[in-house]
């Protein structure tokens, strides 16, 4: 063990601190238009980079030494912990989290200075400087805030804390890591941007520039919201996905503007239209995810993932601040600059289609703001903290969702500029015709097979607003299947459109045009097949809908029926281990036409280190048409009984389905349309890196039913222990 | 690191052997030793950068290769000791660096800072335009776009389009004549005729004894260079773009008209 560890950690965050000063002044005289400025400052930006990877590898080298004086280390690790939560730890708590943060900035850094060798020579300095800006901002952070290689006051422990046994997962080492690559992704392209509002250069060049960063990062972000949900789902054991909670918002709005974004850049591309809006999409999309870093570490607002509070909300609320100010200064300046080329000439046009998206995007992006500061919000103004809770999240944003949800599958019909009748005609028939025959095959078939068109529920607010959410609420099943069939006909008919027309004009056979047409036009297609995607995800948010939930205390041997399963008592059974003491109850599942399908137990955990602490495993079984997910409140070996809690979820798995996907889809966008000697390595790269994602995520997703059936048919997670009424746990979890 | 000349005694083995030189140049073309030497200095002087940029790019691979089968026979933590060293060499290497371009004993354009011909921006304009074009003659195709529309933005991105071209050829005039001046230093110092020394450029010989240029091959800069033919539309007589497979203005297929008329040149007697 190196005996100097704290001291050579934060002297390296100082280092950082002065190298990242040079570069940036460095970058900002190469602005003057002298290139042995720039390239100086592009070394630099290199050395900056290389210099906070050592604090990272510093960091880890504390960790994996168990080196317990740095306060950090001892904190959320302990000797026995494996070497993968070792590493994992890093990113466990506050101070390391930033310090990952940074990392992933000079990764970025290091890339994006790479990339842009010998191209956008007038844009380099400013984006340099800003990356630069963004990365002294957390090393100052760190070092007067957060310092993670602060040293224990009171001596080293013989031992650590551990970490959170809630954070022990296969999630916790890449649902961290996937969110951040997506929040960090979003500094280049508004470093660009930045850069592009300070020379004056708004035409297409910083667009082009962009696009495929922002793609990375909306992707990224896509994949850390997902491994969000399934996290939640398989670890915190209310039978849930999605809380609203606030670090969930704080991860979810960046993706709404991103979403946004990536809508309206084609609008500017083609028509040379909305170049403002583009500009404040983009700075918006930073701000947010600046934003929900001091959401949750300001410890202003109380959310699951928490991280304790702190005194860094302040320096985040500064660093906001700046960004707006900077923003709003250099769109005004300007303004004059940023005037569309063109109008909107028409209501039925792919643009008028998108900026309605965009819109509705961000309604969706400022009511999560609100209704998520609705605590802060409240307590300045009415002097009392107000939470909100989801079912008032679930009313309102299903109508912005929908919304969306129509746009998403009418935008590709229109064409730019206007839409000609027979052009409508042609591009809706076939769409609005699936969409009317499903719609009327739910309403006359949904009941009997379980999946009923309408579902009246109770009214959240008084009054007549509160009358009509409620009855919009009762129809959004019909509504939701009608439009998921709408979209996957209009998808559908895209794909045959295009394939018979180059079949057609280059005589291949049907297969071969479909490939060529993807492999042609892979930003298109690529997007359609995103729609696609997330077309099953809203089947699959829409399975809540006739969701059941069930209660109850079993001895050994009864059944509980519950939607029309059995869920047969076998007996509770206990195990040991080095680490722990596991109380299983064994559930057989019998299905509606009698069938066996299997066993499942859930459990109870009580681990050595942690007595107090009991924690309650989970077991879920998957099918396309539900889950069968089962919590146990408490076990008693000795009597055999046990009180049980069942959820019957439709169609979840396509939540899951529908996020792979949307991961080819993004990956066949990003993936280069040129060759290896004109994109270079990093095109490939970036691609390879989706692809390597998308492959992750469906590893977990073919891990889940494989882990379900382990040992007999069941899956565990572990959880701490909590009501199971609850949604969230009692204590804060330190993640994110 | 500077590139500076190499002292005269260090000529390598390999290069510009007088071997290579045809046998039938006369000595009085054959260049002198100091300019050799010179090449060879510069020649060294380049594959030293070459090999720094390599190191420079290799450096921490190999440092991340041997971290990671350290890990197999010593442990993480030799690993992640290992990987802390790279990252600190190669943060002293790009610091050093970048202090050396900044004091001038280093050529700025090493790092590729300064675009050397086309820049990717450029190139990357110039392919975002061309598939904004087929993109748009593919939603002609299905139907989802109006003729006058299509009219419009297709001469919005042809407009936009030429002036990239353009761009890009006034940015390749200063790489282009340097390469044709390499290929005329390379073409002399092999005893071959450039363009200028060339029978049809040459002046007229006072007499009519055969010189050793007229026995040598004669290789024009021009010769590599491919001038392609416009490309006529046997329908409507407009003069399309080289490349071009159907006509701009009749949208009649060339490729056909070519193949006919070369059918009937093939037939003419």
């Amino acid at each position: 063990m190196l005996q100097s560890i704290p001291d050579l950690g934060t002297s390296l965050l100082l280092a950082v601190l002065v190298l990242a000063g040079y570069t940036f002044a460095l970058s900002v005289a190469a602005a003057t238009g002298r290139p042995r400025l720039l390239s100086a400052a592009r070394h630099a930006a290199y050395g900056t980079s290389a210099l906070i990877t050592t604090a990272v590898l510093v960091l880890t080298y504390a960790f994996v030494s168990h080196d317990f004086r740095v306060s950090y280390v001892a904190r959320y690790s302990d000797r026995s912990m494996p070497m993968g939560y070792l590493i994992a730890a890093l990113w466990g708590g506050q101070d390391g989290s930033l310090l990952w943060w940074l990392f992933l900035t000079a990764a970025f850094v290091a890339a994006c200075v790479w990339w842009m060798r010998g191209r956008y020579i007038p844009l380099q300095p400013y984006v340099i400087a800003t990356l630069m800006v963004i990365a002294m901002f957390f090393t100052l952070v760190m070092v007067f805030g957060a310092d993670p290689f602060a040293t224990t006051a009171f001596g080293a422990p013989a031992d650590g804390s551990g970490l959170n046994p809630l954070l022990q997962s296969i999630y916790m080492t890449i649902h961290p890591p996937s969110l951040y690559i997506g929040f960090v992704g979003c500094s280049i392209p508004f470093a660009f941007a930045i850069a592009a509002l300070i020379t004056g250069r708004l035409d297409n060049e910083w667009i082009v520039a962009v696009r495929k960063w922002m793609l990375f990062a909306w992707l990224f972000l896509s994949i850390g919201n997902a491994l969000g949900m399934l996290w939640a789902y398989v670890e915190l054991g209310w039978g849930g996905y999605w809380a609203w909670d606030p670090v969930e918002n704080a991860a979810f709005l960046p993706w709404l503007s991103a979403t946004a974004y990536v809508h309206s850049t084609m609008i500017q591309e083609r028509r040379s239209m909305v170049k403002l809006w583009n500009l404040f999409l983009i700075c918006l999309t930073f701000f947010l995810t600046i934003f929900g870093t001091f959401l949750t570490r300001s410890g202003m607002i109380a959310s699951v993932h928490s991280f304790a509070q702190s005194e860094i909300g302040t320096y985040f609320l500064w660093f906001l601040g700046l960004i707006t100010a900077t923003c709003v200064a250099l769109i005004v300046w300007r303004a004059p600059k940023l005037r569309a080329e063109a109008n909107i000439e028409s209501p039925l046009s792919r643009e008028a289609a998108f900026v309605a998206n965009n819109w509705a995007l961000l309604g969706a992006t400022l009511f999560v703001t609100i209704a998520t500061t609705f605590p802060i919000i409240s307590k300045a103004i009415m002097k009392e903290t107000v939470t909100v809770g989801p079912t008032f999240y679930n009313r309102w944003m299903v109508p912005i969702g929908l919304i969306l949800f129509f746009l998403m599958g009418a935008a590709p019909l229109f064409g730019w500029r206007k839409t000609s009748e027979k052009a409508l005609r042609n591009g809706f028939t076939i769409p609005l015709s699936v969409a009317a025959i499903v719609a009327v095959l739910h309403l006359a078939l949904g009941r009997s097979l379980g999946f009923p068109a309408i579902v009246p529920g109770d009214p959240i607010v008084a009054g007549p607003v509160g009358l009509a959410l409620q009855k919009l609420g009762a129809v959004v099943p019909l509504i939701t299947s009608t439009l998921a069939a709408f979209n996957l006909a209009v998808v559908f008919q895209e794909f045959w459109k295009g394939a018979a027309s180059r079949a057609k004009g280059t005589g291949e056979n049907p297969l071969a045009a479909l490939f060529n047409l993807i492999s042609k036009a892979r930003r298109r297609y690529g997007g359609y097949i995103v729609h696609a995607g997330i077309t099953l995800m809203f089947l699959g948010f829409l399975g809540q809908a006739w969701g059941v939930n069930g209660e109850a205390s079993l001895k050994t041997g009864e059944n509980y029926k519950i939607d029309g399963i059995t869920l047969r008592h076998q007996g509770v059974r206990e195990e040991v281990d080095t680490a722990k003491r596991m109380t299983f109850a064994d559930i057989s599942i019998v299905d509606r036409g009698g069938n066996d399908r299997g066993l499942l137990s859930p459990a109870k955990f009580s681990y050595r280190s942690r007595p107090d602490q009991p924690t309650t495993e989970i077991a879920v079984m998957h099918t396309l048409r539900e889950d069968v997910y089962l919590v146990i409140g408490s076990a008693d070996a000795n009597t055999g009984r046990i009180t049980l809690q069942a959820h019957i979820n439709p169609l979840v798995s396509w939540i899951w389905i529908g996020v792979l996907i949307l991961i080819l889809g993004t990956s066949i966008s990003l993936w280069p349309e040129v060759s290896l000697a004109k994109v270079g390595v990093w095109g490939y790269a970036k691609a390879a890196s989706t692809t390597i994602a998308g492959i992750t995520f469906a590893l977990l997703l073919a891990a889940l039913p494989a882990r379900a059936y382990a040992f007999g048919g069941r899956s565990t997670f572990s959880v701490p222990d909590r009501p199971a009424s609850a949604a969230v746990p009692s204590t804060p979890i330190d993640a994110r | 690191m500077s590139k500076k000349p190499q002292s005269k005694g260090t000529r390598p083995e390999k290069i510009t052997d007088k071997d290579d030189v045809p046998k039938h140049v006369p000595a009085s073309i054959d260049r002198s030793d100091d300019a050799r030497d010179a090449d060879v200095a510069a020649l060294q002087a380049e594959r030293l950068a070459a090999l720094m940029k390599t190191l420079r790019y290799g450096f921490p691979l190999i440092g991340v290769a041997v971290a990671i089968v350290a890990s197999f026979t010593h442990g993480l933590a030799m690993a992640v000791l290992l990987l802390i060293g790279t990252a600190l060499l190669t943060t002293v290497a790009s610091i050093w660096t970048s202090l050396q371009v900044l004091a001038g004993d280093r050529d700025d354009t090493l790092d590729g800072a300064v675009p050397q011909g086309v820049s990717g921006a450029e190139s990357e304009q110039k392919g975002f335009l061309l598939r904004a074009l087929k993109d748009l003659e593919f939603e002609r195709s299905l139907g989802k776009i109006g003729e006058e529309d299509y009219e419009e933005l297709k001469q919005r991105y042809r407009a936009r389009a030429k002036e990239v071209l353009q761009d890009i050829d006034r940015r390749n005039e200063p790489a282009r004549e340097k390469a044709e001046a390499m290929a005329a230093e390379w073409l002399r110092s092999h005893g071959l005729p450039t363009d200028s020394e060339s029978p049809g450029n040459a002046e007229p010989a006072e007499n009519n004894e055969p010189s050793a240029s007229d026995a040598a091959p004669v290789v024009s800069i021009k010769s590599f260079r491919a001038v392609p033919e416009r490309r006529i539309c046997a329908a409507c007589a407009v003069d399309n773009e080289p490349d071009a497979s159907f006509c701009k203005k009749c949208g009649k297929s060339i490729d056909d008209d070519a193949t006919a008329q070369d059918a009937a040149r093939s037939e003419q007697p």
